[in-house]
């Protein structure tokens, strides 16, 4: 009974794959562009559902079409083994599709896929080129990682001050992992002059936003007052904010600073924590 | 046999790795049920409100795995002997994004979950002090798949420490696909590779 239900169930996606690929080479350019809209939108929904079969029976032919939103997505239903085996190699044939015609977001997952070799032969050189490519449309998880690969010399000569540029310009977009990284770039004067206040006020950005790391280092920061004005009471406020998200160097620290504060100091630190929300600082 | 051969050292393994207590509570298999039901009726809960997106109903069920998986003792498991090696800035690195991998990929997983039958087959005690709750969920196609929860009472109640799909435990596959990356890239490298795929864009509306 299965078994003829899925040959019945292929013969007829093969015929509207068939339909589709007329549809598409016929020449009704106009046409063809809105139905395919409504289609990706079909295929959406049945993706918001859970449906991933339904889905995938939307932009399969679409993709197979040249639409690169459905390359995209239909890339990362064979990453994630959405209604499909997962399948890296063929998720990275179909992101190469999609960034090939200009998809920066493919562009990037390309990249990264070079950066670890799933799907691909790990290639530090082809993944630079990849990130290079969304990156300069703007793409700012891109900037980061190209930002990255110049700091540790993969794929391209080591450059601090290439590094900085990239990392620096994810920074300045709100990427809190960037924000977090050019703290540290400050602090140790890789391919920019150190300074201590502007570390500071990197990790304290990145710590509004939710970053435990940064929220750590922020902590020692103020208990030490270095960079910014000694605050004790803040720093306990942090490493306690960082400490309840698991951060282990965090538990410690918070251990050692609250052994030097008063009762008061603490309590104000565990209600300054308590009332915290991200974006405060 | 091999494979059986296999997953019996990494069992053993498993309890070597977790420290013991001197007074290790057992793990009360009804309790452990009671845990699994709840937790199932929760999350179909989540699953088949209509109106929400997929997104969210992935982050929905990521919050409700976050409390139910010792994503610590997992992690720990799951790497292996590399976890003695490790120092404590990568110790604490590795656990943060290993927790956040897990959590993506199940949330995924069942956030796309349509909501199929979810039963309790049975409750068994499992090694010296867990429990093993069995539960089938019936497919529109195909036979029911089995799935059985390794549950463990601790310090912060019961916790979720293993998932078996049809006698399959996805810790111990996750640590040997880990082992691959270690061997060739040591821990920082599997960190990194983690990491690298937590970065990746997922599907989009336009």
């Amino acid at each position: 009974m299965h078994e003829q239900g899925t040959k019945i169930g292929f013969r007829a996606r093969t015929i509207r794959k068939f339909a589709a690929a007329i549809v598409v080479t016929g020449g009704f350019a106009l046409a063809a562009s809105m139905a395919q809209s409504a289609d990706f939108d079909t295929g959406w929904q049945a993706y918001q559902k859970g449906d991933f079969a339904g889905a995938l029976e939307v932009w399969r032919p679409m993709a197979e079409g040249g639409d690169v939103r459905a390359q995209f997505n239909l890339g990362v239903m064979y990453d994630e083994g959405r209604g499909v085996a997962r399948d890296q190699a063929k998720a990275v044939d179909w992101w190469s599709k999609a960034g090939g015609q200009g998809d920066a977001q493919a562009q990037h997952n390309v990249g990264l896929s070079y950066i670890s070799g799933t799907g691909v032969a790990q290639d530090y050189g082809k993944a630079v080129s990849w990130l290079e490519k969304a990156a300069a449309q703007g793409l700012i998880r891109s900037q980061y990682s190209l930002g990255k690969m110049y700091s540790s010399g993969l794929g391209v000569a080591q450059d601090d001050a290439k590094a900085f540029e990239w990392i620096k310009m994810a920074a300045d977009a709100g990427f809190a992992k960037a924000q977090y990284n050019l703290g540290k770039i400050y602090r140790d004067g890789r391919g920019v002059e150190a300074d201590d206040s502007t570390s500071a006020s990197w990790f304290l950005a990145a710590a509004k936003q939710g970053y435990a790391k940064a929220q750590n280092h922020i902590g020692i920061r103020f208990a030490k007052g270095r960079g910014v004005e000694q605050d004790e009471v803040r720093g306990l406020m942090w490493l306690t904010i960082a400490a309840e998200k698991g951060h282990a160097a965090a538990v410690e620290n918070r251990k050692a600073l609250s052994a030097k504060l008063s009762a008061d100091q603490r309590a104000e630190a565990e209600r300054l924590a308590k009332e915290w929300k991200p974006g405060e600082g | 046999m091999e494979l059986r051969h296999g997953l019996t050292v990494a069992v053993i393994a498993f309890f070597a790795l977790v420290p013991q207590l001197a007074a290790a509570e057992k793990t009360d298999p009804a309790q452990a049920a009671k845990f699994i039901e709840t937790l199932s009726g929760e999350t179909l809960t989540v699953l088949q409100a209509g109106d929400s997106t997929l997104e969210q109903r992935e982050a929905h069920v990521r919050e409700i795995l976050a409390r139910s998986f010792d994503l610590q003792t997992i992690g720990r498991f799951v790497l292996g002997k590399a976890w003695n090696r490790a120092s404590p800035e990568q110790r604490q690195e590795y656990q943060a994004v290993f927790a956040e991998f897990i959590l993506r990929t199940y949330s995924r997983r069942l956030g796309g979950y349509a909501g199929e039958e979810f039963k309790i087959v049975e409750a068994k005690p499992l090694g010296k002090r867990d429990a093993v709750v069995i539960t089938e969920i019936s497919r529109p196609s195909g036979p029911p798949l089995e799935a059985g929860w390794r549950i463990r009472s601790g310090n912060n109640g019961l916790r979720i420490l293993d998932l078996i799909v049809e006698g399959v435990s996805l810790a111990v596959t996750q640590r040997s696909e880990f082992q691959t990356v270690v061997n060739s890239q040591g821990v920082d490298g599997l960190i990194e590779s983690l990491r690298l795929k937590l970065d990746k864009f997922s599907a989009r509306q336009s």
